[in-house]
């Protein structure tokens, strides 16, 4: 402790004094350098150094594994935020709590180291694609509310389909910051009790800085991860980020993300006119078929009953031809003759007139009166 | 309203279905026009969903942001 006039410490108790007083002066600061003697020890705690160009100055670092934005390597630019301390046994280093890419050569660096890491696992497989709703209902939109790629998603979706509700998660889209807003918002559009049919990610055009949050490790796997089908669009057509690799479907630009999504409502109408005129058609076709149907009918039923007529005619004819032979005055035309009694009955035998008798002859062209003058049997009776 | 209570999806392929019946040749009169009946409905109802469809946008948090 203090002694007379000068200040006289432990060493223990002079380190932690000296780190109250760095934690008061330096609670959190930002540092830019390039990476040297990059390591990782255990898969968990990260050591470098963090160097200026010159390489006149050099800042020894120490950070755990999570703080990484993805695989670095030495010689990139980064911006270190965190803490200094003085640690009992280590000397100084500075204690790091995040690390990001800065300049758009060690971006890319970044981008294509944690590119081939994640590709190396399969995050990009082309199996792992899945197909988007054809006709959302509800879908989860992340980007930055006050956007234009917000403004041109909820402007050509409105104008292609509507019928839409869009569960909005208002998101930084850059800045140290924005990963964990957009890993938040992924999380939270997965943990819903009712999930929507889609996840849109988006965001408008940048330098590679602004849209380094979109190839940002954390992001990336979310993506990946989403239970949630995904849709990413980040920056114009050329640009490609990370997550947009790892989406089930990449959309150019955010306009182009509401035309991949939503249905046309004209194309839709014209396709649902064409049915009901299908509709219309196949009825009336049907109805004409049936119609054709009766008619055949009707012919057939005609056909059959001249045909029984036909035969019935025929019938009567013949009939009429045998009834003419069987006709018993038929043989009167040759010159026989028929003998009625006065009951107009035929005479068929002698006995039954008696001399006297009125009887009727009757031959083919007329009948002659006569009475009965003898009766006589053959053989001579009577 | 109909059209905020119909699943697009399901009654195109509802349509979709009482067209393909309809032209099987297979169905009775009374069972044809039943199905352009049917059909008919459902036109009106995916009519009346395409139309003045309008985009509902709810505002939602994800955590500490």
């Amino acid at each position: 402790m203090m002694s007379g006039s000068e200040l006289t410490f432990g060493v223990a108790e002079f380190i932690a004094y000296l780190n109250q007083t760095l934690e008061v002066a330096y609670p959190f600061v930002s540092v830019e350098g390039e990476l040297s003697n990059f390591r990782v020890s255990k898969n968990r705690w990260v050591y470098f150094d963090l160097k200026d160009e010159a390489e006149s100055a050099a800042l020894k670092c120490f950070a755990v594994i999570y703080a990484l934005p993805g695989p670095l390597e030495d010689g990139m630019r980064v911006r270190v935020s965190g803490s200094p301390r003085l640690h009992p046994m280590y000397n100084f280093s500075f204690q790091v709590q995040q690390i990001v890419p800065v300049g758009d050569g060690s971006l890319k660096k970044a981008a294509d180291l944690l590119r081939a890491k994640l590709e190396a696992e399969g995050l990009f497989e082309e199996s792992r694609k899945r197909s988007l709703p054809s006709f959302p209902r509800r879908i989860a939109l992340i980007t930055a509310g006050q956007s234009a790629a917000y403004a041109d998603f909820i402007k050509i979706a409105g104008a292609r389909w509507g019928n839409l509700t869009v569960e909005h998660y208002d998101v930084l889209v850059q800045g140290d910051e924005s990963p964990r807003q957009v890993v938040a918002a992924l999380q939270a559009v997965n943990g819903s009790a009712e999930p929507v049919e889609a996840v849109v990610l988006i965001r408008g055009g940048g330098s590679a800085e602004d849209l380094a949050a979109f190839s940002d490790e954390r992001v990336v796997r979310a993506v990946a991860a989403s239970r949630v089908p995904t849709l990413v669009a980040i920056g114009h057509e050329i640009d490609l980020s990370l997550a947009e690799l790892a989406a089930d479907v990449r959309a150019s630009t955010p306009s182009n993300a509401a035309e991949l999504l939503l249905p046309d409502r004209g194309d839709e109408r014209r396709h649902v006119t064409t049915i009901s005129r299908q509709l219309d058609e196949n009825l009336n076709t049907y109805i004409a078929q049936k119609r054709q149907d009766v008619m055949s009918l009707s012919k057939r039923l005609d056909e059959r009953l001249n045909t029984v007529l036909d035969s019935a005619k025929e019938r009567i004819y013949r009939t009429g031809q045998l009834l003419d032979v069987l006709d018993p005055h038929r043989p009167l035309t040759l010159g026989y003759a028929l003998v009625h009694a006065t009951d107009g009955l035929v005479v068929r035998s002698v006995s039954a007139v008696s001399p006297g008798d009125e009887i009727a002859i009757e031959l083919a062209d007329g009948t002659i009166g006569a009475t009965t003058t003898g009766v006589k049997h053959k053989g001579g009776t009577s | 309203m109909t059209k905020r209570t119909i699943d697009y999806a399901a009654t195109l392929a509802e349509l979709e279905t009482v067209l393909t019946k309809l032209q099987d040749g297979e169905t009775s009169l009374d069972q044809a026009i039943a199905l352009h009946k049917k059909g008919k409905e459902l036109v009106a109802s995916l009519d009346d969903y395409l139309k003045d469809a309008d985009i509902i946008v709810k505002r939602q948090v994800a955590g500490e942001q």
